[in-house]
């Protein structure tokens, strides 16, 4: 019997067989689709229709792509590393667990600017360096340029230390006069670079003194290149006999004792003072 | 100039008027006490002192003497004499000063000697107490010619 179409008196679709014969005629959109299907079928491009063929018939694996899949599958590091490639593709595997490590160290390693051994490793570092400079610490820049000066062919004058009161006698400043007088005079070095140095100097001379290490050989110790024509002398006094705080022609009076070690004690405060002063650069 | 040197020198003054103030209070043995403990204290430099703390040392085992060889300890103060002497031992003040120490020691044991009946303990400490003076005599000599290089060396008996 003929099924009454039109839509006003069409009964609502149901899923239903239709009997053999009845079938309505497709529409205009299920034509274009069923044509693309049919395309795509052809190209062997329609996933659904692959995998059920590959079930029903699957076909010979390529040999080159099973050398990939295995080489994946085993993970080795001789089996190259995280991804084979296979016709202009590559397969990815998932990071080891050492991977992972690996790059978070090198992640940390270079947001704290240290250089790590690999040469990869190294490579990136240069590379962020060069996007984003860091500030050169202080204490590294010193360092670079006391290095460049070191090498650098420039005049050696001697520091003069006076040596202070030894065996008996006060600053001997004219023997550091002629001491200095004496060395053979070089090439100058550079205003600014004499001024650094100067004020290296002081502070080394200072450091010395407090760490007490600092040692007077005979005449005189060099401790910094400065220009000829301004030597720093530092006068330091040095631990000595206290004969000389005596009158020689008195004899020391029994039961005195507390009198001379005020006299001592004294002195050789004021000698500390003398010698802090001279490492701070005030003569 | 090591600020232990400093420390010490501090201590040195301290013990020194503490052994003054128990001496104007008669007390002698508070006073040696004082001294001993600042004698037998640990010196800046351990065994090898700078010559400021040796030279304060060797002055206190002078007064050390003095103060035990008027109570009569004769050995003990000959003892922190040459305690002294080992510490003091280029020709300066402080070492002619010790001898001197000894000379007066001597003259105290002299005297004790004799109120024993001692006559000849008396003549040999008699001698070793000219000995001593001679010493300090020819040690402060060297100490003025070291000071003063134009004048004449005086002449010893």
């Amino acid at each position: 019997m003929t099924r009454d179409l039109r839509p006003s008196s069409a009964p609502p679709f149901e899923a239903t067989a239709f009997a053999p014969g009845s079938e309505p005629p497709p529409t205009e959109e299920e034509t274009l689709a069923a044509a693309a299907t049919r395309e795509a079928l052809a190209r062997g491009e329609d996933p659904l229709a692959h995998a059920l063929r590959a079930a029903h018939a699957p076909a010979p694996l390529d040999e080159h792509l099973l050398d990939a899949l295995v080489a994946c599958a085993l993970d080795t590091p001789a089996s190259v590393a995280s991804s084979v490639p296979y016709e202009g593709q590559y397969l990815e595997r998932a990071p080891t667990p050492q991977e992972r490590a690996d790059a978070e160290a090198l992640r940390d390693a270079l947001s704290r600017g240290d250089v790590p051994p690999a040469a990869e490793a190294a490579f990136a570092s240069a590379l962020a360096a060069a996007y984003r400079p860091r500030e050169l610490d202080p204490a590294v820049n010193e360092a670079l340029l006391a290095r460049a000066l070191a090498a650098a062919p420039a005049a050696r004058p001697r520091l003069a230390l006076v040596r202070g009161g030894a065996e008996g006698g006060e600053a001997k400043g004219g023997e550091a006069e002629g001491a200095s007088r004496a060395a053979p005079r070089r090439a100058r070095i550079t205003r600014p670079v004499v001024t650094a140095l100067a004020s290296v100097a002081a502070l080394a001379a200072g450091i010395a003194l407090v760490s007490g290490k600092l040692a007077v050989r005979g005449d005189h110790a060099s401790l910094a290149e400065v220009a000829p024509a301004a030597p720093m002398r530092i006068a330091l006094v040095h631990e000595r006999s206290t004969d000389d705080l005596f009158d020689p022609a008195q004899r020391f009076a029994v039961g005195r004792q507390s009198e001379r070690v005020d006299r001592i004690a004294r002195a050789r405060a004021a000698d500390l003072r003398t010698n802090r002063f001279a490492a701070w650069g005030v003569q | 100039m090591d600020p232990a040197l400093l420390a010490f020198l501090s201590k040195a003054r301290a013990a020194h008027h503490a052994a003054d103030l128990a001496e104007d209070a008669k007390d002698d043995e508070r006073a040696v006490a004082f001294l001993d403990q600042l004698a037998r204290g640990p010196l800046p430099g351990g065994g090898r002192p700078p010559p400021e703390a040796a030279e304060v040392i060797a002055d206190t085992r002078a007064r050390l003497a003095d103060l035990r060889s008027r109570r009569g300890a004769f050995d003990a103060a000959l003892a922190d004499v040459a305690a002294g002497l080992a510490l003091a031992v280029a020709p300066t003040h402080f070492r002619g000063h010790l001898f001197e120490v000894k000379g007066i020691v001597k003259e105290r044991e002299i005297e004790a000697l004799k109120s024993k009946g001692d006559g000849p303990g008396a003549e040999r400490a008699r001698a070793e107490a000219i000995d001593a003076f001679n010493e300090a005599i020819e040690i402060q000599n060297k100490v003025i010619e070291g000071a003063l290089p134009g004048a004449a060396p005086a002449s010893s008996r």
